[in-house]
């Protein structure tokens, strides 16, 4: 049951991305022709854009094998919270991800949220990793944790 | 239901969530252009496609939810999937959950890490601890609340109109609250009963807001009728819907009060968020935002004893 909800809410992120992206696409000749966007940002915007759209296409494609790898096969009690974290971390992972590459091809010197020019862009760039790494993290510990269960198992049972 | 049912369903509640963002879009693009005196014809044209695509392709999602459900899950298909109220809602609140918690531990990682500007730093810990709260008290509350209820009720299996109608009213009952907020948010503007002569409504009032939030309401209206009309007695009796947007409100609101409000007593500069840097306004708005979510909650509370007290098992 809950590889099937996890599978289904993938796909329908998945999907939401891809329709967001293709929409963000379609629409670039009006981001790049306002005066409230400069070459880089659009540029920027562009790479996020593509890499959420492949994301989201790779995500619709494997939902069920992903949400089969991600969850632990003999989910016991807490399996709608595993379901749920691997979702979030889904979630994270790929916006932060997009950020993140998007970062790493035209790096950002200014944070959208300060005016302190010249000196942020490192930051920025932490802040994507950042969120990739607890993205990463959320997605692994079920089945880290289940693995450990079933070793401490295997332990009482051997002695 | 079966795997390709689920996904079905889930498509086409994608699909009327573009459908209503779409128009909400489409319609206070309009509004916005035709009230501004300079309007610039090429944005106008672009947004207003934009929004048109959004529409169009909800449009499609919804009458084609059962075909592209059968092309997404074709290794799956005919596979039963059985969910229990209990399950869902308690995937619902862990969701909501983990992504506060994880929220907080990116903000947490970022802060160690990176080397972000003052104002921000010093405002965090507090966004922190709301985002925090929020998320323990549904990760611990999740428990508590799935024990108190009716055993029959919490494990009985949740079918395909069960499903779509929850949605259907929770999407409604969302966009209803927005209207309500926005609307809140106007009046405390306009200084209730000081100069009501002069206008209900800010002289800073926008077209593009009265219209927005009108096409909200009306849009909220229509889904939570259409999930009425399609949800069958026992799963509007499970207030499932109202339960998730109150718990959603309060997990998007309370890190910005707690920001605010530790921003207010320490006398810091505002950060650059608009719900924050706005004055008193905003703030009524958050506090009054709080409060129908929390009003939404405990009536939720009442209705369910009130349900299991009527229950036949209660009464033997």
């Amino acid at each position: 049951m809950n590889r099937a909800l996890l599978a289904v809410c993938l796909q329908a992120l998945a999907l939401y991305l891809v329709v967001l992206g293709l929409l963000h696409f379609a629409s670039s000749p009006a981001y790049s022709s306002s005066d409230w966007l400069t070459e880089a940002d659009f540029k920027r915007v562009l790479v996020l854009v593509a890499v959420e759209l492949v994301a989201g296409a790779a995500l619709l494609w494997k939902a069920w094998a992903l949400a089969g790898l991600l969850l632990p096969e003999r989910i016991e009690g807490g399996g709608t919270v595993s379901a749920a974290l691997v979702l979030a971390g889904a979630i994270m992972f790929v916006t932060g991800s997009a950020r993140l590459v998007s970062l790493i091809a035209y790096p950002d010197p200014v944070l959208p949220w300060t005016s302190e020019e010249g000196s942020q862009g490192s930051s920025n760039l932490a802040f994507a990793v950042v969120t990739c790494a607890v993205a990463a993290l959320a997605m692994a510990v079920p089945r880290m944790l289940a693995r450990l269960r079933d070793r401490r198992r295997a332990d009482r049972g051997g002695s | 239901m079966t795997a390709q049912s689920l996904t079905g369903t889930v498509v086409r509640l994608l699909g009327t969530y573009f459908v209503t963002a779409g128009t909400i879009s489409m319609a206070s693009m309009l509004a916005w252009h035709l009230h501004v005196t300079n309007p610039d014809y090429t944005h106008l044209v672009w947004s207003v496609l934009q929004a048109l695509i959004l529409t169009v392709i909800g449009w499609f999602l919804i009458r084609q939810s059962q075909w592209l459900a059968g092309f997404l899950v074709r290794s799956a298909v005919g596979a039963e999937v059985s969910i229990a109220y209990g399950s869902l809602r308690s995937f619902l609140f862990g969701l909501v959950g983990c992504v506060a918690a994880l929220e907080a531990a990116r903000r947490l990682g970022a802060v160690l890490v990176a080397s972000e500007p003052a104002p921000f730093r010093e405002h965090l810990p507090y966004e922190l601890a709301g985002f925090a709260v929020v998320g323990l008290v549904a990760l611990i509350g999740r428990k508590r609340l799935v024990r108190r209820y009716d055993r029959d009720w919490i494990s009985s299996a949740v079918s395909e109109r069960d499903l779509r109608g929850i949605a259907l009213r929770g999407m409604g009952l969302w966009f209803c609250l927005v209207a309500v907020t926005r609307v809140v948010e106007w009046v405390a503007t306009s200084g209730w009963g000081s100069d009501w002569d002069k206008s209900w409504f800010p002289t800073s009032f926008d077209w593009d807001g009265l219209v927005n939030t009108f096409v909200s309401g009306l849009a909220g209206c229509i889904l939570l009728r259409a999930g009425r009309a399609d949800e069958p007695p026992r799963a509007r009796s499970s207030y499932l819907a109202p339960e998730i947007v109150a718990i959603l409100l309060l997990l998007a609101i309370v890190p910005t009060v707690a920001a605010r409000l530790a921003a207010d007593a320490g006398g810091w500069p505002p950060l650059m968020m608009d719900r924050l840097e706005a004055p008193a306004t905003s703030r009524a708005a958050l506090v009054v935002t709080v409060l129908v979510a929390a009003a939404l909650l405990h009536w939720v509370r009442r209705r369910r004893r009130e349900a299991a007290s009527a229950s036949p098992d209660a009464a033997g």
